[in-house]
């Protein structure tokens, strides 16, 4: 089915304060003419995990249809891509036996006025409507985040406790914004919205990196942000003439 | 609020551990008779090493979030890391994850996701070895801590406050350790003072006592000196040893009596999980 025309997205990211770029570990992925977009939070406790998240948007993105018609590719993907080159020293090769872990959250336009979102873990999408906070997904209040949110693996080790994967879906009319974060970043937003200064258009107008990237200092400076790394994808559309 | 210090390459904490070397401890864990004590505490230090190494390992390299040492106590003081770090006192984890004594390669059963076992191969580096001789002079050891902490708080003021764990099966021979350890638990960075945890190795068959917050419950007056010695737990480390479903109350001390090796292992591994927010 086709997306709505005109779709448009844009996403910013940036790294956990005192970190470099290049250990910036989520990852972000979008396809207007497909209707496809999706984060990812790479478990910092793994050391291939930005390579991980990466594959996974990427594979969403490209690949329609269940999970687990392109899972088993990421996974080999990253075991080929992690392995690639030198010998691991002896601390990279256990690493690498305990895989890494990510969460994922991916969004697709199912028609010009209907989208589907499925998610595990905690980055959450935001469906803003007039200003307003339509719809939270997969976590309703700031309070929901913990230090262990679900994730996927890229090894399938026995034993493991199977991750929980959430569906929903919503309608899309133009002048409509997806919003997709992560963690901290959702869980920065959830608490200003509950106390009741939702900051949805300010984030909905974020049209620059600089000017995410001096936002989100601004709120770690102020103790409102987790020091963490912060990723926003925007999915919007003009409103038509008529509205 | 003290013990909330974020760890990052800038500002790294420090581990530190004192290690028993007298010729007692060449007899076995009460609970283990095929285990000397000195090799069972060898392996739990190179086990966190390892553990250590492993939360600070990237595709770019290792963070220095840790400066590890090791003071062995029997003989001799010695810093006791062995190979190229032979000698050196505290160094940064990167130091340590690419400088083994040796890697040895060592069998683990792992589950085979049909319900059994297997073997499976891993590596098992070392970084100190057992020793076991001459009596046993804590309180040099715990001064030769001090001092090392001291200049580590000074470089890093700010700094999570640094952990030092002692680990021992006897009694002072060179006097009453309560005072270099008050001295090195007033130690302090801007996020609090220095924490000092003991842990108590037996040759009985008695159950360890973890964690108390009385020193009434210790039975025997070199263990009641050990308990004394220990720092509260801060809520962080009180949290942590809730979740492993031990009883914490307040005043509750990093302290072990009667350990034996499993209880060691946990031990090391609570009490070096005091540092858990990383940048």
């Amino acid at each position: 089915m086709a997306a709505p025309s005109l779709l448009g997205w844009r996403a910013f990211w940036l790294a956990k304060q005192g970190h470099r770029d290049d250990e910036y570990e989520d990852a972000v992925a979008g396809d207007a003419a497909a209707g496809r977009f999706a984060i990812a939070d790479g478990a910092s406790e793994s050391a291939f995990a930005a390579t991980w998240a990466r594959l996974l948007v990427e594979a969403f993105v490209a690949r329609p249809g269940p999970w687990s018609e392109w899972l088993a590719g990421a996974r080999s993907a990253w075991q080929q891509r992690c392995t690639a080159g030198a010998a691991l020293p002896w601390y990279l090769e256990e690493k690498l036996a305990q895989g890494a872990a990510a969460t994922l959250l991916g969004v697709s336009f199912s028609g010009p006025d209907r989208w589907r979102a499925a998610a595990v873990g905690d980055s959450c999408l935001f469906h803003v409507r007039g200003g307003r906070l339509e719809r939270s997904f997969p976590l309703r209040h700031s309070t929901q985040f913990g230090n262990e949110p679900d994730l996927l693996l890229s090894r399938t080790i026995p034993g493991s406790v199977r991750c929980k994967r959430w569906n929903t879906n919503g309608t899309w009319r133009p002048g409509d914004v997806l919003l997709l974060a992560t963690d901290a970043l959702a869980q920065s937003l959830l608490r200003e919205a509950e106390a009741g200064h939702g900051a949805w258009t300010a984030c909905m107008s974020v049209d620059s990196q600089e000017q995410f990237a001096a936002a989100i200092e601004g709120r770690r400076r102020r103790g409102l942000i987790r020091n963490d790394d912060a990723t926003l994808l925007i999915v919007s559309a003009p409103a038509s003439e008529n509205d | 609020m003290p013990y909330t210090a974020e760890l990052s390459r800038t500002n790294p904490t420090c581990f530190l551990f004192l290690i028993d070397q007298s010729s007692s401890m060449a007899e076995p864990f009460g609970a283990q008779p095929d285990k000397p004590k000195a090799e069972g505490v060898a392996d739990g230090i190179n086990r966190l090493l390892q553990n250590l190494v492993l939360k600070c390992a990237k595709v770019g390299g290792i963070r220095d979030y840790f400066h590890v040492g090791v003071i062995g106590y029997g003989p001799r003081i010695c810093w006791a890391l062995g190979g190229d770090l032979a000698g050196q006192k505290l160094v940064p984890i990167s130091l340590v994850a690419n400088h083994p004594l040796r890697v040895e390669q060592r069998t683990r059963k792992v589950d085979d996701g049909a319900g059994g076992l297997v073997d499976q191969n891993f590596k098992f580096p070392v970084w100190f070895e057992a020793l076991a001789a001459g009596r046993t002079p804590m309180c040099q050891a715990i001064t030769t801590a001090s001092a090392e902490v001291a200049a580590f708080i000074e470089r890093y003021p700010d700094c999570y406050p640094p952990l030092v764990i002692n680990i021992s099966d006897g009694r002072a021979t060179d006097g009453n350790p309560e005072i270099p350890a008050q001295t090195l638990r007033a130690l302090q960075s801007s996020d609090g003072h220095v924490l000092f945890f003991n842990a108590h190795l037996s040759a009985a068959k008695a159950q360890p006592i973890e964690y108390p917050s009385d020193e009434k419950v210790v039975p025997d007056a070199d263990g009641q000196v050990l308990f004394r010695m220990s720092s509260e737990l801060p809520p962080s480390l009180q949290q942590a040893a809730r979740n492993e479903k031990f009883r914490v109350e307040p005043g509750t001390r990093g302290f072990v009596f009667n350990a034996d090796f499993v209880s060691v292992i946990r031990f090391l591994d609570i009490g070096t999980r005091a540092a858990q927010s990383f940048r």
